[in-house]
């Protein structure tokens, strides 16, 4: 098992399309992040890929299925296989949404977004605060992407971000991509949103690519990431400062080296713009 | 309230219920045109999974049609697990009772073929179990145990050879297969990283059988004439997880 020293610079999520290249050829990328969901429960080849590249690379946790958002009680089996996971492979980050996947033994694997109510964050964040005092250790909370807004919201969704974020004493995982998803969608500004959010919790950054469908923008994950994305991540150093930042990209997966070099423009973006930051 | 309004979300995503509709804000956008992104991406979801899980299922039937079949399942039954790997499960169920596929009698089975599959690949190990000690053991003891098969396994006996089948469309559309060829009697498992499919005789997978419905060692051997050979074979392959009491 490899050091679990903080990480920094520009990771990658690593997909099955690239288990036997990165095994083969180790390419020079400071950390991996694993989709756990994928590994939880699962023994033979499934594990043994988590086995080895825990090895090879320093490795982040990304999950959806603690449903943090659920009114259903939390998933102790899935928590304990979660719990037994980060014991075994000690990731540096582990990381869920701020939303909710299911409801009454119904799951639906997406992120579906919360009201944003009082109600609602207390709700979430007495989760989290459950869910991180079972697992021994702070998470990292995702904002998703959103397709909906329900009438009984009362606040933006930055300002929920940010307030579950300290009732529930977690650190935060700002989805760039995302911001900008949702910005397009329901038409708010993104950079507002930046200067919402807490700086001191947020741990890390994701940057992926949306499909366009027209009248909305859809988190695929299945692009290369886009201008404006790319303009909002640079704000987002300018403001917050460097972060380790993640290349996400789960459907038409290409080349590996399409990942570097994805991951080299982040890179080039931490160096140049983090120097602004105050 | 929050309750109430995720149930509300679920029947809407769901079973189309209208009652969600009212509770979203539909200034930028339709009501229903929110509920249906989320219904496109819930259902593309469980159908990617269900690709995975049957490429020769989707050979034989094509995409188009195999694609259709899936999202008909899929409107049918909802994801009970946290774990989308266990979606499909009862695939083969539905299409036994799904009435345009009825020309393809094996279908079901190689259905039941590309689960079993799927499940040997991810199944977990349990711990190596030492059986020497049955060397030691007196008859009596003997009768009164209890093996179990190993948990990546699965025993599937079907009219058809759908091993062959499964074979002849593992990457592109392969050899014709004889439906004639007789019963073929499977053992779908795993040992270390490795997938297997044993082809096995009736009588040896009728003594598998009799193991995976707990019997006794000593009941075995009263319903099995060749129980002491298929014991040994069984042993021998390292069919077993473990023994107990």
């Amino acid at each position: 098992m490899i050091t679990r020293d903080p990480i920094s610079g520009v990771g990658i999520g690593l997909r099955a399309e690239h288990y036997e290249y990165v095994k083969r050829e180790r390419p020079s990328i400071p950390w991996f992040e694993v989709l756990i969901d994928n590994y939880l429960g699962h023994g033979g080849q499934i594990q043994r890929h988590l086995q080895d590249f825990s090895e090879l690379y320093p490795l982040t946790f990304h999950g959806v299925g603690m449903s943090l958002g659920s009114c259903d009680p939390l998933n102790k089996t899935y928590l304990d296989l979660l719990k037994q996971a980060i014991q075994t492979y000690q990731p540096v980050l582990v990381s869920d949404h701020l939303c909710w996947t299911g409801f009454q033994h119904e799951y639906v694997h997406d992120l579906l977004p919360m009201p944003y109510t009082e109600e609602a964050a207390h709700h979430v964040a007495d989760r989290i605060k459950q869910a991180q005092d079972y697992l021994g250790t702070q998470i990292l909370l995702e904002n998703v992407s959103s397709y909906m807004q329900y009438q009984i919201s009362d606040m933006s969704e930055a300002e929920f971000v940010a307030y579950v974020c300290v009732l529930a004493d977690c650190h935060l995982l700002l989805d760039i991509n995302n911001i900008y998803v949702s910005a397009f969608n329901h038409r708010f500004d993104a950079n507002e949103y930046l200067s919402l959010m807490p700086t001191d919790r947020i741990q890390e950054f994701h940057l992926a690519g949306y499909e366009d469908q027209d009248d909305h923008l859809l988190d695929t994950h299945g692009q290369a990431i886009h201008p404006p994305v790319w303009e909002l991540f640079k704000d987002a150093i300018k403001r917050f400062g460097a972060r380790p930042t993640l290349i996400e990209w789960d459907n038409n997966v290409p080349e590996f080296s399409v990942l570097q070099q994805e991951a080299g423009k982040a890179e080039l973006i931490l160096d140049q713009e983090q120097h602004y930051a105050a | 309230m929050l309750p109430e309004l995720q149930k509300q979300f679920m029947n809407g995503l769901l079973r189309k219920d209208a009652l969600i509709l009212k509770q979203l804000d539909s200034q930028i956008r339709d009501s229903q045109q929110q509920l249906n992104i989320y219904r496109n991406s819930y259902r593309g979801g469980l159908l990617k999974a269900m690709k995975d899980i049957y490429p020769v299922t989707e050979q034989l039937l094509g995409e188009t049609f195999f694609e259709a079949m899936c999202l008909r399942y899929i409107e049918q039954t909802p994801c009970q697990s946290f774990d989308i790997n266990q979606y499909g499960a009862n695939f083969s169920k539905f299409t036994d009772a799904f009435s345009p596929v009825k020309a393809l009698i094996y279908l079901p089975d190689v259905i039941r073929l590309e689960w079993a599959w799927h499940h040997a690949y991810q199944a977990t190990e349990p711990p190596e179990h030492d059986f020497s000690p049955l060397l030691n053991f007196d008859e009596t003891q003997l009768a009164s145990l209890y093996f179990s098969l190993q948990p990546s396994m699965t025993l599937l006996a079907s009219p058809y050879p759908v091993d062959l089948i499964w074979s002849a469309n593992q990457i592109t559309e392969g050899e014709s297969v004889n439906l004639d060829a007789g019963p073929h009697h499977l053992v779908i498992w795993r040992t270390g990283l490795n997938s297997h499919i044993d082809t096995v005789d009736l009588e040896f997978f009728n003594f598998l059988i009799f193991i995976q419905n707990h019997h006794t060692l000593g009941v075995i051997q009263e319903n099995d004439p060749q129980f002491e050979e298929h014991l040994a074979i069984g042993l021998q392959r390292g069919y077993f997880s473990h023994y107990h009491f």
